[in-house]
């Protein structure tokens, strides 16, 4: 389990709605979550993150990456995909947080191997509720691997 | 000199040998003292069998009808004579016959014998040839090489063409360039004696236009040369079909529009409304009672205008959903979905104390998520609008002719009948939300299940008495 008094919480979001993004930022604050959140906004610039290229060469491994399906560029469809080919990246864990229901983008977001699939709620309440879980279920309930 | 009235018979004779008609001169037992030749020919009989026989015995007992039998009895009786009396019967050997008859008693006076005269007139080819003449489809005759041998006049009104230029050329010169090996292949099974009940093709009018007609062809019996058809001109007929095909399509298609446009609507409303909806329950949290009352005030009516619209979003993408993502039908125990429906709904059947009885519920295909939908909302429903007394439900099943009928009755409200067509539209409701909860889709929703199964749902009520509402499911197999 990670020292998580101490140590942040290195979140990706990568999400294009400058609006979905404040709002996450604010359910994070308001489930008191110890992070720092990097927030891109198409899959190209979340590849380059991820991969340390250009701008991003200085930044740090993210613990978790809260991904959107529908991203200008690079959907997230093939930013996961990407992700879980890549032998560097592919034990992130992703958890897509998208508007979609459809049955078709759950089905091939678990097919990419997506850790898991949430529909983001409409309320905010709600959705402050969702982040705090995620938060509890990836950093106090399972084991990842150690970072190499 | 003879006696005069002795050659009463003789006259008879002779007269009957003169006719062209088919004669018979019968004694007053009705026994056949003549008959000329053509009535031999006509009816296919010698004189051997003929002569002698009472009329009642010709051919053990078939030959004579009952009709006629009726007009024998009653001209020896009561009358002199009979004129032109239409009889058909079955005549052995030739078959069905319709003739003309007409009968005459010839009293020889002084207790001499009575004779009757019948002379029988076969218009069985008369009146198949007024049928012919008259009818409004088309009869023709025609060779299996291709050439029509006769066309009735019909033929001649719709294509507009002579009955001579019909004959004079082989009949696939009319026929539309594109249906000639279609009916070429149809004349060559019939000249192998294979019956064919419908085929279609097109005929060119004089006009250039073309009639689309539905043809009757039974092959040529064994002895039969020619092939006699009927057509039914069905060019109207056909293009009313077309029409009716066009706006069911269109109809389709506007349906699919609106329902796309529901869907569409609601999804990407979701967005803003994301947006207004967060934002303003972050200043709820943020600034509530750090702002003065109004300030307050103000930010409640927001957040809870933001959330009812969500509720409407939301119902409003539920009700594009029956159809847009409805799931397969599937046979399965419609108790197993009720069941289904009451675990969801225990805590207010708990609360409200209620009674629920049911009767055994049928195996039917159905959408099984949908029929819980809709039991869920029916019972919930009936829980919903409750009166003073415990709820008491009853959810009963009995089958209407092709379908199964499942009705829940309450002893709830109940529904003014004014309001029956009003309840099962979008969005209608008829309290205030202060006095119940709710958006109105449920019954919408219910409505568009029921539909979607091909099934009806309608409601009774009488207020502060209870409700029923009752929706049929097809169900071709009556056994289950």
């Amino acid at each position: 389990m990670r020292d998580k008094f101490h140590k942040p919480i290195e979140i990706l979001l990568v999400e294009d709605s400058p609006t979905d993004a404040l709002l996450a930022k604010e359910a994070l604050i308001v489930s008191k979550i110890n992070n720092t959140l990097h927030i891109v906004t198409d899959g190209v610039e979340a590849l380059s993150y991820l991969r340390r290229q250009g701008d991003y060469h200085n930044t740090p491994r993210p613990d978790l990456i809260l991904l959107d399906l529908n991203l200008p560029k690079k959907d997230g469809r093939e930013v996961l995909a990407e992700i879980k080919n890549d032998e560097q990246l592919k034990r992130i864990p992703v958890v897509v947080l998208t508007t979609s229901e459809e049955q078709k983008d759950v089905f091939e977001s678990y097919g990419h191997h997506a850790n898991c699939y949430i529909v983001k709620p409409v309320d905010f309440e709600k959705f402050a509720r969702v982040i705090k879980e995620i938060e509890g279920f990836w950093f106090s309930i399972v084991t990842l691997p150690q970072e190499c | 000199m003879s006696n005069p009235h002795e050659l009463v018979p003789f006259d008879t004779d002779i007269l009957v040998d003169t006719l062209h008609e088919p004669v018979l001169a019968l004694d007053a037992q009705l026994r056949v003292r003549k008959a000329n030749g053509a009535f031999y020919r006509a009816f296919q009989l010698t004189p051997d069998e003929t002569v002698g026989q009472r009329i009642h015995d010709l051919c053990d007992r078939q030959w004579c009808s009952p009709a006629l039998q009726r007009i024998l009895e009653d001209i020896l009786a009561h009358r002199t004579d009979y004129q032109a009396v239409e009889i058909e019967h079955d005549f052995p050997r030739i078959g069905r016959k319709t003739v003309i008859l007409n009968a005459r008693r010839l009293s020889s006076g002084n207790n001499l014998t009575d004779h009757v005269i019948l002379a029988l007139e076969d218009i069985t080819e008369r009146r198949r040839s007024r049928h012919f003449a008259f009818s409004h489809d088309l009869f023709c005759v025609a060779t299996l090489d291709g050439y029509f041998v006769d066309v009735n006049p019909a033929f001649e009104r719709v294509l507009g063409y002579t009955r001579a230029d019909l004959l004079a050329k082989p009949f696939y010169e009319f026929i539309h360039p594109d249906d000639r090996d279609k009916t070429a292949m149809v004349v060559s099974q019939l000249g192998r004696g294979n019956d064919l009940a419908h085929f279609q093709n097109r005929y060119r009018c004089k006009d250039g236009t073309y009639r689309s007609f539905d043809w009757t062809c039974p092959a040529p019996q064994a002895d039969e040369r020619y092939l006699y058809s009927a057509a039914r001109d069905i060019t109207e007929l056909l293009e009313v079909e077309k029409d009716r095909k066009r706006l069911h399509s269109e109809l389709a298609r506007s349906n699919a529009d609106l329902e796309q446009f529901a869907y569409v609507a609601s999804h990407d409303l979701q967005e803003p409304l994301r947006a207004v909806s967060g934002c303003v329950q972050i200043i709820q949290r943020r600034f509530l009672g750090q702002l003065d009352a109004n300030a307050d005030e103000l930010i409640c009516h927001t957040v809870e205008g933001a959330t009812r619209m969500q509720t409407l979003i939301n119902d409003l993408l539920e009700y594009s959903r029956v159809s847009r993502r409805g799931g397969e039908f599937k046979k399965i125990d419609l108790s197993s979905a009720l069941d289904e429906a009451l675990k969801s709904l225990e805590t207010s059947l708990r609360e409200t104390k209620a009674v629920l009885t049911r009767d055994p519920l049928p195996r039917i295909a159905v959408d099984r998520g949908q029929m819980i939908r809709l039991f869920q909302n029916l019972l919930g429903n009936a829980l919903k609008f409750h009166g003073p007394a415990r709820p008491t439900i009853h959810v009963g099943a009995h089958r209407e002719g092709e379908a199964w009928c499942i009705s829940i009755r309450d002893n709830g409200i109940g529904i003014a009948s004014e309001y029956f067509d009003r309840i099962f539209a979008l969005f209608q409701r008829l309290h205030t939300r202060k006095e119940y909860p709710g958006t109105g889709i449920g019954l919408a929703i219910c409505k568009k299940i029921v539909e979607r199964h091909g099934g009806r749902i309608f409601v009774e009520s009488e207020p502060d008495v209870g409700t029923t509402f009752s929706f049929t499911i097809p169900d071709t197999e009556p056994g289950s």
